[in-house]
């Protein structure tokens, strides 16, 4: 189990890149069609800049993961009151 | 049997008090933000016209900002204040800030007589309306959880989930019953029948918030006060502690992302595929969907409850597993159900079929509508607009289909929805319980809103929007759509079955 969430843990850092790539790919590319429309501007601008924080804490969970930080053996007690 | 370990608990008729309170306050403010998105169409009219550039720039923004930026910044604003402050207060804060700014938008005047000042105002107040909601919900079902036995927080909690749809049951209600009592004309006019929803939630607010000011503050949270272990700065530790952020990572996309996608494709995606995909008649497909929750959300407390029995991982999985699974044969079953090619019209006596035509040369447009009906019992209405210039040229043309359909497939159509809200219960009756058995008292109301309403607001509320945007290329299917929330219930799946693991962190009752 512990490899197996290694290995999900850098798919979904490689899955993480890849939409910090293609997020961006994809707004330039509706920016620049002929039918682009003022709400185009603002959907794709908001998607952006909410979506950005995400993906990297998606980077951060696949990295925790990649890293054994979920794993039982890194059992770490969180502090409760 | 995990002990209680809350001496505080508090006694069942009490416990009953606080799950009133908490829960009519919620399904207030889930009310106030649904009216706004149920009345969208004459919003825009009084505020918003859209051959006013600046205008339909102020519209887009108030209905995708309020829902994906500002629902999670509410969500650190109030919870941090929660965790700092106490529950008692801050949700109360919310609450009012909600009721405020809804009754606000009741009282202000159209764009016709104020001009930008009325867009200007109304996006200001929306977003308002958003950042409380943020605040609101792990308010709720924290101070909820934390008056429950730790045995039966998934039962206590799950009262709290039923308010979203109960919200949007009562915000349908009051609106459809305002719009039989004004009249069509008098409710869509400046200062018509529309109003009266909005308004309508002072005095709901204000039932709401005298409840809530008799209650006391959550026992577990008065209990850190006396010890003086409140968390000064509960924004830093939740996201700023690897122990606390590695866990508010794994409720986001092990659970809440994926909850947030099937709640939006059960009750709302639904919805847009039945009027959009299948061309069902408007009041035919509210009337389906009401029924469908109707039947589906009970299942939100009877799968509350049973987490507590059988766990709260087990049961979300699932219900996540059974709607990639079967999303698509349920989608498939209901477009056949409206698609007319599988059925046998009846020809009239006459050999043709019931066209109408109606021409209005004095708007400039003329309508022809033709009537179609089928041995099944399944009716057909297409209106076809068609609009000239001044010179009398073909301008646009505009098509509206309606299908209305037997009443065989309508109850059918109602058994595949109720089957998707039951996916939605699965997921959604154990998740309040779940979230905050993640995090300690000291940064619960933190930790636990912003991973909530990011599922929610951004990964499920664009749902609709994004499943459309797959439809739409070129060489799409109509099912197309689904694999925006298969995929992501998908990653959440895999995620939620791999990482949530108790071995590797503690909760309270630990």
């Amino acid at each position: 189990m512990d490899l197996l969430r290694k290995i999900f843990g850098l798919i979904w850092m490689i899955t993480a890149v890849f939409l910090a790539i293609l997020l961006p790919y994809l707004a330039l590319g509706k920016f620049r069609a002929e039918t682009v429309t003022q709400e185009d501007y603002v959907f794709w601008i908001i998607i952006i800049t909410i979506f950005i924080p995400i993906i990297i804490g998606f980077m951060l969970f696949g990295f925790y993961a990649f890293n054994g930080n979920y794993n039982n053996r890194q059992v770490s007690k969180t502090k409760t009151n | 049997m995990p002990k209680i370990v809350e001496n505080e608990v508090t006694d069942k008729k009490k416990l009953w008090g606080v799950i009133t309170a908490s829960s009519v306050g919620t399904l207030i403010e889930w009310y106030d933000f649904y009216i706004f998105g149920s009345l969208a169409a004459i919003l825009s009219i009084q505020f918003f016209p859209q051959d006013n550039p600046t205008a339909a720039f102020l519209s887009t923004l108030a209905t995708f900002a309020a829902g994906f930026i500002v629902r999670p910044f509410g969500a650190l604003v109030f919870g941090r204040l929660g965790d700092i402050l106490g529950r008692k207060y801050t949700f109360l804060l919310t609450l009012i800030l909600m009721g405020g700014s809804t009754f606000a938008i009741g009282l202000i005047p159209g764009y016709a007589t104020i001009g930008y000042w009325a867009p200007a105002l109304v996006l200001i107040l929306r977003l308002v309306q958003g950042l409380a909601l943020g605040g609101e919900y792990g308010g709720a079902a924290t101070y909820v959880a934390e008056h429950s036995p730790v045995n039966r927080r998934g039962f206590y909690t799950s009262f709290i989930q039923t308010t979203a749809t109960l919200g949007l049951f009562l915000s349908i209600g009051v609106i459809l019953l305002t719009r039989k009592l004004a009249g069509e004309t008098n409710f869509i006019a400046e200062w018509g029948g529309w109003r009266i929803p909005f308004l309508l939630s002072f005095f709901l607010v204000g039932i709401s918030v005298f409840i809530r000011l008799k209650m006391k503050e959550s026992p577990l949270f008065s209990k850190i006060k006396a010890e003086g272990t409140i968390s000064k700065n509960p924004l830093k530790e939740s996201f700023g502690k690897k122990e606390n952020l590695k866990m508010v990572l794994l409720a986001l996309f092990g659970a809440t992302a994926g909850q947030g996608v099937i709640w939006y494709t059960g009750q709302f995606y639904a919805l847009t595929f039945m009027q959009k995909t299948m061309n069902i008649e408007f009041v035919q497909s509210n009337y389906i969907i009401a029924l469908a929750l109707l039947i589906g959300t009970p299942f939100i407390i009877f799968f509350g409850h049973w987490s507590d029995t059988v766990g709260r991982k087990g049961i979300m999985l699932t219900g996540m597993l059974l709607a990639i699974i079967l999303y698509r044969p349920i989608y498939s079953q209901m477009l056949s159900l409206a698609d007319l090619k599988n059925k046998t019209e009846i020809i009239n006596q006459a050999g043709t079929q019931n066209i109408k035509v109606v021409l209005k040369h004095s708007n400039h447009s003329g309508n022809q509508t033709i009537l179609k009906q089928y041995t099944d019992g399944t009716e057909y209405k297409e209106t076809r607009t068609q609009k000239f210039t001044e010179q009398q040229k073909p301008a646009s043309l505009e098509i509206k289909k309606a299908v209305t359909l037997s009443s065989g497939s309508f109850w059918y159509l109602v058994l595949l929805i109720a089957i998707q809200v039951i996916f939605v219960a699965m997921v959604y009756g154990p998740i309040a319980a779940f979230l905050v058995e993640l995090f300690p008292t000291r940064i619960r109301y933190t930790s636990m809103s912003l991973p909530y309403h990011i599922g929610n607001g951004v990964f499920g509320g664009l749902t609709p929007f994004i499943a459309i945007s797959l439809t739409s290329i070129s060489g799409a299917s109509p099912l197309d759509g689904l694999w925006y929330p298969i995929g992501i219930a998908s990653m959440c799946l895999i995620t939620g079955f791999l990482f949530i693991n108790k071995n590797s962190y503690t909760t309270i009752e630990d």
